[in-house]
């Protein structure tokens, strides 16, 4: 019930100016792709922690074509979108976190991988502001890490 | 969408909509919207492009955007096709009439209740019943190449729902299990592994089961995945009569 309220109060608001499900959308998937893409490095992180944070204040302004209680999909995504959010920031700073490069996960800017260090889960934290990352141990197995190595 | 087809977006394509909004209205009604023509879009696409950018309060069901998940199945120009296979290319310059696929209630726009089809997937266990228990420990259960070609290409079916929509008997008795159900009964018959055929063949065998089927043979026409269910239900016809004639004229021994 409580999140029955929530989610009238959040979506199904009339809002002047607010913003659209697919205009967010499209922003996070192009700053997701341009700063923590399979190649990136701290400036470029830090810039799509950024955008990400602004990202996560105007969904607060989302605004809802469809304020329908039958298999209303526009919710759904926006739902969804609010999801992924979270999940990028989390991405996003454990990235960011992380001085190194570990398969298809390449820091230019820290081109070896560092086992000392990282060689462990990255654990994000939601909190009032930027996520809190952890690191939790890695029990190896069958496969211990190797390299990577792109075109040879 | 791709920088490539920027320049080709100044030609147009009308789409004209089912609307279905239960809370709003009594009757469903039709909707134009004019979106970019590209030649490498999909009717799927269209409709995202609406959903995105003209009219939020579209409904309708998707995943996957390649012939996978099964759930963008409607009617395209009056004909049950996944929209993601449907290019845009092939019905210009002409307006593309989309409606939610025929022969089931519509929940709201294209979006279609499926809980009959479900209920009938159901009805004629559409799952492995092993031959067989044995404990995890005693290993796989093998099979050869041989006897996986026996039962593959019923396996590929996606549950898109098309073949209902294709099927006339489906629109005379709703009660018809229908093509998908019986391919997928099929599916786990023709399984080495399996042992439930028995099990399965009440409900085939029974009113609305496989003898509904006339050979329209629309539902292998329509299917993507070329699962070929009007076989399907061919062969399990001929395995029907059969065993009627075995149990009939064999002594119970040799049956």
């Amino acid at each position: 019930m409580e999140e029955q309220r929530r989610i009238r109060e959040q979506f199904f608001q009339p809002r002047d100016g607010g913003e659209s499900v697919a205009g967010l959308r499209n922003e996070l998937t192009n700053c997701m792709e341009s700063g923590a893409g399979i190649y990136r490095e701290e400036a470029s992180l830090r810039q799509t922690c950024d955008k990400l944070r602004e990202l996560k204040e105007r969904y607060k302004n989302v605004q809802l074509d469809d304020h329908s209680l039958t298999f209303n999909t526009e919710l759904t995504t926006a739902l969804e979108l609010g999801y992924m959010l979270d999940a990028a920031e989390a991405v996003a700073h454990s990235a960011l976190a992380r001085r190194e490069s570990r398969g298809s996960h390449q820091r230019t800017d820290h081109p070896d991988r560092d086992d000392e260090r990282y060689l462990k889960h990255s654990l994000a934290y939601r909190t009032e502001g930027d996520p809190r990352i952890e690191y939790q141990d890695v029990t190896i197995t069958k496969w211990p890490p190797g390299d990577r190595v792109y075109g040879s | 969408m791709a920088a490539s087809n920027q320049d080709q977006a100044n030609e147009t394509i009308s789409l004209e909509v089912f609307r279905y909004r239960p809370e709003e209205e009594d009757e469903p009604s039709w909707q134009s919207y004019e979106v970019p023509f590209r030649p490498d879009w999909v009717v799927l696409d269209a409709l995202n492009y609406v959903k995105d950018e003209i009219d939020g309060t579209l409904s309708y069901r998707w995943s996957c955007r390649m012939g996978v998940c099964g759930s963008c199945g409607m009617m395209i120009n009056g004909e049950p096709k996944l929209t993601c296979a449907a290019f845009l290319r092939d019905y210009y310059p002409k307006p593309i009439r989309i409606e939610p696929l025929t022969y089931f209630p519509v929940i709201r726009d294209l979006v279609i209740n499926m809980d009959g089809f479900l209920d009938k997937l159901d009805s004629v266990q559409a799952w492995l019943i092993p031959k067989e228990e044995k404990p995890v420990s005693e290993g796989e259960y093998l099979q050869s190449p041989a006897e996986l070609a026996k039962f593959k290409k019923f396996s590929m079916c996606i549950n898109c729902m098309l073949c209902y929509s294709a099927c006339p008997v489906v629109g005379h008795i709703p009660g018809f299990l229908g093509p998908a159900a019986i391919a997928l009964a099929q599916r786990y018959n023709y399984d080495s592994r399996d042992g439930g055929a028995d099990e399965r063949a009440e409900t085939l065998f029974s009113h609305e089961g496989i003898w509904e089927c006339t050979f329209v043979g629309d539902c292998s026409h329509v299917c993507p995945k070329d699962v070929d269910p009007a076989g399907a239900i061919q062969r399990y016809k001929v395995k029907a009569t059969t065993e009627w004639y075995k149990s009939l004229l064999l002594p119970r021994g040799r049956r």
